[in-house]
């Protein structure tokens, strides 16, 4: 399995995958690249579908827009946002099974009910995942409704157990709807022409670690196509010829200077030193985002990161 | 240097994920032992960091010395034992069935049930539950005067204080008693659910399918049963989470949308009686010490670089920019967060030239919370 997928390791995306799964450990800045992605390929003419699981706006916030909450809302041209919830996607996916709006509200809007509900394992994740898949099919006139979803997954470990749910689930529900949900997502996940996880680290030991846990699962345990791995806040190289210049013929204060610009390549060099851990094949199709330095992360920073890694991302893509 | 630690036996690190919350815990469970306390670090963190970053490779739910050799290495003597733990979910909830006073094939049918076996360790809580209870088991053996406990990443503060409750609530839950005395529905008042008994059971039945309900019902069944040994542990928990002796900490980092997140927990915890006794804010970027402004510093780098390659002079130039921004909105950030959060103690953690992710990473920063702040011996 590991051969095939690794084969379609920076094949071209052109008539796909249209389910792109974006994660990484906590605060590497997956939201971010989620969101830089949805602009990239929203400004490419593509019908692009931004799905935070859990982001609690997040990426409504970033772009500098009011809470889409539940609903998917058209937030710029091709560009279409929204927040998922389990209660939310429980109650949709009940009215998508019922049709009876009336129904379903005598049921949801019981506080019992609902807690019942929050205690079933799993089922929140799983039905999430069922939004996605309901998503990914959706016809309309014109032939699909989204030609990308990207999914702004929740960080490692919780990511991990929204991807492993449908497995789990099948495992320990007899035949019945929840099991048919598992089914259908298995398919979609496991099928490198529809779905590619996309791995978000910073050039640091721990965040590289975890996404050589995270490359393990999706190969070897989930069946999942590896898209592109993002390597976030890494320095640009300075020329060490111009430090050295500096900090023998400058003064006292261009000293400090020199040392100081020396720390921050020490630290780049560390930074290399980290990401050699990662496998050959992955770094070259790695797409490297810069360290910004900016008061607030806002709309401007995301589409100046677009401007920078729309060259390496159309590339090979 | 904070040494906030030395006044309590239990310091909980609380943030978002990404922030070094396991940093920080090792660094202080570091310090702690170094300063002669019988230190345990507790992990709960999916990834198992803390773990690692002591040296500790078993996860077994049993406490383990951190190698002396590896303390040797790194340049760390220790004055009293540290042990590492990292609870283990499943584990707990079985040693939890174990020790309960049902019969032993009772025991045996909880353990074997399908719905129990694949979701005890994926209930919504039971992570922070299995810590909790764990953290209790350690703090009652006495054999450590600090524990150091590092939470898993959450949005939410109260998450974790809740979980000895949610536990309860799952058992109290008034659907799961009538659910799983289907015998006695009749007597159960229609007005409570608002709808009819055989709807609510075909409606969740055509959700999840009706064999899964009879399952989970007999689990909860099951689990009822140790419903009195959960109330009065429960109690207890909940009690030690609220105790002079425990102090929490939140961790955070400079970063705008981290420090949001930290003071949402802040608020959350002091809106329930809480007052967390530090902040730490990590991975600050200190002023560069110039001793001369930027623009002093641009124009003599620019005068002395701009001759010799115009591409370089710019590069450095921004580079020098950045340096100076970056520390800038860092102690901007400080300067905020002290007059949110006074009085609680506000701790900076400078950023580090080496990543830090073993023992010899922690040195430097486990000094900070050092009265002596002696450096380590190396």
């Amino acid at each position: 399995m590991t051969a095939r997928l690794w084969a379609c390791y920076g094949q071209a995306y052109v008539s796909g995958p249209r389910l792109q799964i974006v994660t990484g450990k906590g605060g590497v800045g997956k939201t971010v690249v989620a969101t830089t992605l949805a602009l990239l390929e929203a400004e490419a003419g593509h019908t692009t579908l931004l799905a935070e699981a859990h982001g609690g706006g997040r990426v409504t916030s970033l772009l500098g827009l009011p809470a889409s909450g539940a609903e998917i809302t058209r937030v710029r041209p091709n560009l279409f946002v929204v927040d998922m919830n389990p209660r939310a996607a429980i109650h949709e996916y009940a009215r998508l099974i019922f049709r009876f709006e009336s129904l379903v509200n005598a049921v949801f809007e019981n506080a019992t009910v609902r807690r019942f509900l929050r205690l079933i394992p799993s089922l929140g994740e799983l039905v999430m995942l069922g939004k996605i898949w309901f998503h990914e099919q959706e016809q309309n006139e014109h032939g699909p409704r989204f030609d990308r979803i990207i999914l702004d997954a929740p960080a490692t470990g919780h990511a991990l157990a929204m991807l492993r749910a449908p497995s789990l689930v099948a495992a320990a529900v007899p035949p019945g709807p929840l099991r048919d949900i598992t089914r259908n997502l298995s398919i979609l996940l496991r099928d490198p022409e529809r779905t590619a996880l996309h791995l978000v680290t910073t050039p640091e030991e721990m965040p590289v670690a975890e996404t050589l846990e995270l490359l393990h699962a999706a190969q070897e345990e989930l069946g999942l196509r590896v898209g592109r791995l993002f390597i976030n806040q890494k320095l640009t190289p300075l020329a060490h010829a111009a430090l050295r210049h500096l900090a023998a013929k400058g003064d006292v204060p261009l000293q400090a200077v020199a040392e100081s610009l020396a720390l921050r390549e020490q630290r780049r060099m560390s930074q290399e030193e980290q990401l050699r851990a990662l496998p050959d094949k992955l770094r070259a199709h790695a797409v490297v985002m810069p360290r910004l330095v900016t008061a607030a992360f806002g709309y401007e920073a995301l589409q100046k990161l677009a401007d920078q890694i729309r060259p390496q991302w159309e590339q090979d893509t | 240097m904070s040494t906030f630690w030395r006044h309590y036996q239990i310091v909980v690190c609380a943030g978002t994920g990404g922030v070094g919350k396991t940093t920080v815990a090792a660094a202080i469970a570091l310090a702690a032992a170094r300063a002669g306390k019988r230190t345990l670090a507790m992990t709960i963190d999916p990834s198992r960091r803390l773990a690692y970053a002591l040296g500790q490779h078993t996860i077994d739910n049993l406490e383990h010395p951190v190698a002396p050799e590896a303390l040797r290495e790194a340049g760390v003597e220790l004055q009293a034992p540290l042990h590492v733990l990292v609870p283990d979910v499943r584990r707990t909830f079985d040693e939890l069935i174990e020790r309960s006073p049902l019969a032993a094939a009772r025991k045996a049918q909880l353990l074997n049930n399908r719905i129990y076996q694949h979701f005890s360790s994926a209930l919504a809580g039971s992570q922070e539950y299995a810590a909790i209870e764990k953290l209790y088991q350690v703090h009652q053996s006495g054999h450590y005067d600090l524990i150091v406990l590092d939470t898993p990443p959450s949005q939410n503060a109260v998450d974790f204080l809740e979980a000895p409750g949610r536990v309860l609530d799952f058992l109290e839950n008034e659907t799961l008693q009538w659910l799983v005395k289907p015998a006695s529905a009749t007597r159960f008042p229609r007005r409570t659910l608002g709808v009819g008994t055989a709807f609510f059971w075909r409606t969740l039945g055509s959700m999840t399918g009706g064999e899964t309900l009879r399952e989970l019902a007999d689990f909860i069944l099951s689990f009822r049963e140790m419903y009195d040994g959960f109330r009065t542990r429960a109690a207890q928990v909940r009690s030690l989470l609220r105790s002079p002796q425990l102090a929490f900490t939140l961790v955070t980092s400079p970063a705008e949308n981290q420090r949001h997140a930290m003071l949402h927990f802040y608020d959350e915890l002091c809106a329930q009686g809480i007052i967390p006794r530090a902040v730490m804010v990590n991975r600050v970027h200190p002023m560069p010490p110039w001793g001369v402004s930027t623009t002093d510093a641009i124009t003599a780098a620019t005068r002395l670089l701009e001759p010799l390659d115009p591409e370089v002079t710019f590069q450095i130039i921004e580079a020098i920019k950045e340096e100076w921004l970056i520390a800038h909105h860092d102690s901007q950030a400080l300067k905020e967060l002290e007059a949110r959060v006074h009085p609680t103690e506000l701790v900076a953690l400078p950023e580090q030239r080496q990543d830090v992710h073993d023992l010899v990473g922690l040195a430097p920063l486990q000094a900070l919370f050092c009265a002596d702040r002696g450096p380590t011996k190396s």
